[in-house]
């Protein structure tokens, strides 16, 4: 069993924006629309400051809706194992939770799937993730349920993004708008094609 | 122009006018600059740590001298690039003539653990070399929009270690749905055994690792659990094996026995070398102070007591004056370490009397060379030369090259082995295991 548990007051401020943004626009209603979306995750040359992006249309028709947040990935400029950023390519998303618990990631979580990285080295156990608690928390005496700030961005290898406002939204998007509200590795995942990373 | 700490001003002070000197070393080819102190003491913070008071000398290598010929020293595995994992590689370094083509005939596959370990052997007086060879089952999923779906658990590949008789060129499978390996003086062989025989598209290559009394002895199982190892190497009775979890965050743990292991390197710290006899560890670690440096730490892995250390953050760069970062891997001969450092070159330092004292760096910077890459230097066994790995520009992608540098440390020669044909993966062959 999976929880949907999202932080509590904070989930209330999410709807609240989400609802002005709707009314302002900003993001298209979702009544009765078939979403198909995906991430983007731009290195922006950098392993603290690239861009994830969920991109989205409705009924497979233009425009490509876009909403982005400062990410990370890796510790080094390059692809290598357990040190570089994501590889290049195309990903599918293999599992999502909300309450991962890992031995090393813990809470919102998506399993990405394994690829080569150009040295023909696997790269695997690859997620986008945070640092929170199981619950979704952050925990005051373990740093890696703690975000505490830009370091944090930095990875062995998945992508990272701040805790809070940023997760919240972005999971909020992938659970709206062509992302999907199933948890765990079962049925549906994998989701083809569901991140592509590029320079 | 590089930017200087308070404390690097007054270095640069001290040495006004000798920033830096070109010298052709020995009618070699090397540029070697000479001026500033590259590595400032600091103060231990508790009793057994030994203070680092090192002045040391960098070296700018800005020019490589070509050579036919691989040093006779080392053997050299390249992959090509480009080849989806389906051409196996050769083997360089040999007294053949012709690089010898490895891989069992007509069978797709890449003579390279896909799973990141370097590890190939030369036992036997070099008579014989244990290498890795991954046999392609089918093409890798590049989960693109309209691309051919691949269900989870399709077999992909499958991980064997072969063995090649160099004297007669048999070649033969040894172990298959086995990866990474370490084997002893004594013939105590290690290696990462998989649950299943196949990786399998999306599913975690699960393995434990088994030792056996040489090649063909009766295996023994150290980990009861499976999980996701790499075998690196053996260090007296233990065996150092990485550990990966989610994430790929990584440790290093010392296996003495059936399921009888010790942390020796955490998540935050990365294992570069082994001392000659196999009690001392260098490791780079990111957790030294409160600020967050890096540091080069010498520990002692049975006690986990730190023998002596380096801040790293006060180690530039000869070319630049910038600050260092270390590389992936180091080699420890005698009482001689040489670590990697980005952009491309190497520290050189003495551990003798458990001190570590910096004694140059080295920074390659020669017309062609791509920087940034980590040349991983290996040294020789009496500490003479260093080799490294670098990748060659030329601003045309079918024209890029991989290269063999032999660095020799006394006289500052550098010569440059440029793999045939195309660039590579190249790999060097060395057996880290201690004792030899």
């Amino acid at each position: 069993m999976f929880s949907t548990r999202t932080a509590g007051a904070g989930r209330y401020f999410l709807i609240a924006l989400f609802v002005c943004g709707i009314s302002l626009g900003l993001v298209p209603s979702k009544a009765h629309a078939a979403y198909i979306g995906w991430f983007d995750y731009g290195r922006n040359g950098t392993n603290t400051n690239g861009t994830l992006s969920w991109q989205f249309t409705l009924n497979d028709n233009p425009p490509v809706h876009t909403v982005s947040w400062r990410a990370g990935s890796g510790k080094e400029l390059n692809d290598h194992l357990n040190v570089g950023w994501l590889p290049s390519g195309w990903y599918s998303v293999r599992g999502h939770w909300n309450d991962y618990y890992g031995t090393k990631i813990w809470g919102r979580v998506w399993y990405l799937s394994d690829k080569y990285n150009e040295h023909s080295v696997k790269r695997t156990a690859l997620f986008i993730h945070t640092e929170e608690t199981r619950a979704n928390g952050q925990s005051a005496t373990y740093e890696p349920q703690r975000w505490d700030g830009v370091s944090d961005y930095l990875s062995e290898g998945c992508v990272k993004i701040a805790y809070g406002s940023d997760l919240d939204n972005m999971h909020l998007y992938w659970n709206n708008y062509g992302g999907g509200t199933e948890h765990g590795n079962g049925s549906p995942y994998p989701l083809a094609s569901k991140l592509y990373v590029h320079n | 122009m590089p930017k200087f700490t308070s404390r690097r001003s007054v270095a640069v002070a001290a040495c006004v006018g000798v920033v830096v000197i070109g010298t052709v070393v020995g009618g070699a080819y090397a540029l070697v600059g000479v001026g500033n102190n590259y590595a400032v003491g600091e103060q231990p913070k508790a009793g057994k740590q030994t203070v680092v008071t090192a002045e040391a000398t960098g070296t700018v290598v800005s020019r490589v001298q070509n050579t036919a010929f691989l040093d006779p020293e080392i053997k050299v595995i390249t992959v090509p690039l480009g080849v989806k994992f389906k051409v196996p590689g050769q083997l360089y370094g040999t007294r053949a003539k012709q690089p010898i083509q490895l891989g069992p005939p007509g069978v797709e596959g890449m003579t390279q653990d896909c799973f990141g370990s370097r590890m190939a052997i030369t036992f036997d007086d070099g008579k014989k070399l244990l290498y890795p060879f991954l046999q392609h089952l089918r093409d890798f999923p590049d989960e693109a929009p309209g691309s051919e779906h691949v269900p989870n658990g399709t077999p992909i590949d499958t991980s064997t270690i072969r063995l090649l008789d160099l004297t007669t060129g048999e070649d033969s499978l040894l172990l298959s749905g086995a990866r990474s390996m370490a084997l002893r003086a004594d013939g105590k062989f290690a290696y990462a055994k998989g649950v299943e025989e196949n990786y399998r598209y999306n599913f975690p290559y699960l393995q434990r690792i088994m030792v056996q009394d040489g090649l063909s002895g009766s295996p023994e199982c150290w980990t009861t659990d499976s999980g996701i190892y790499s075998v690196l190497q053996w260090a007296k009775g233990a065996l150092f094996v990485e550990r990966q979890y989610e994430g790929e965050a990584t440790e290093v743990v010392a296996l003495t026995g059936p399921d009888q292991m010790k942390l020796i390197v955490g998540q935050d710290e990365r294992l570069l070398a082994v001392s000659p006899d196999g009690s001392q560890i260098a490791v780079a670690s990111g957790i030294c102070d409160p600020s967050g440096e890096t540091c080069l730490r010498i520990v002692r892995w049975e006690t986990g007591a730190e023998v002596c250390r380096l801040r790293m953050d006060q180690v530039l760069d000869p070319a630049s004056g910038e600050k260092v970062q270390l590389g992936r891997r180091g080699s420890w001969e005698g009482s001689t370490l040489i670590v990697g450092l980005t952009p491309t070159g190497a520290a050189l330092l003495s551990t003798e009397a458990d001190k570590l004292e910096l004694k140059d760096v080295i920074a390659l910077r020669y017309p062609k060379l791509r920087l940034g890459t980590d040349p991983e230097p290996l040294l020789n066994a009496d500490a003479t030369k260093i080799f490294l790995v670098t990748d060659e520009a030329t601003g045309q992608a079918e024209l890029e090259r991989t290269a063999v540098i032999t660095y020799d440390l006394a006289s500052g020669e550098c010569a440059r082995w440029i793999v045939p044909d195309r660039a590579a993966i190249t790999n060097l062959v060395f057996d880290p295991s201690r004792p030899r």
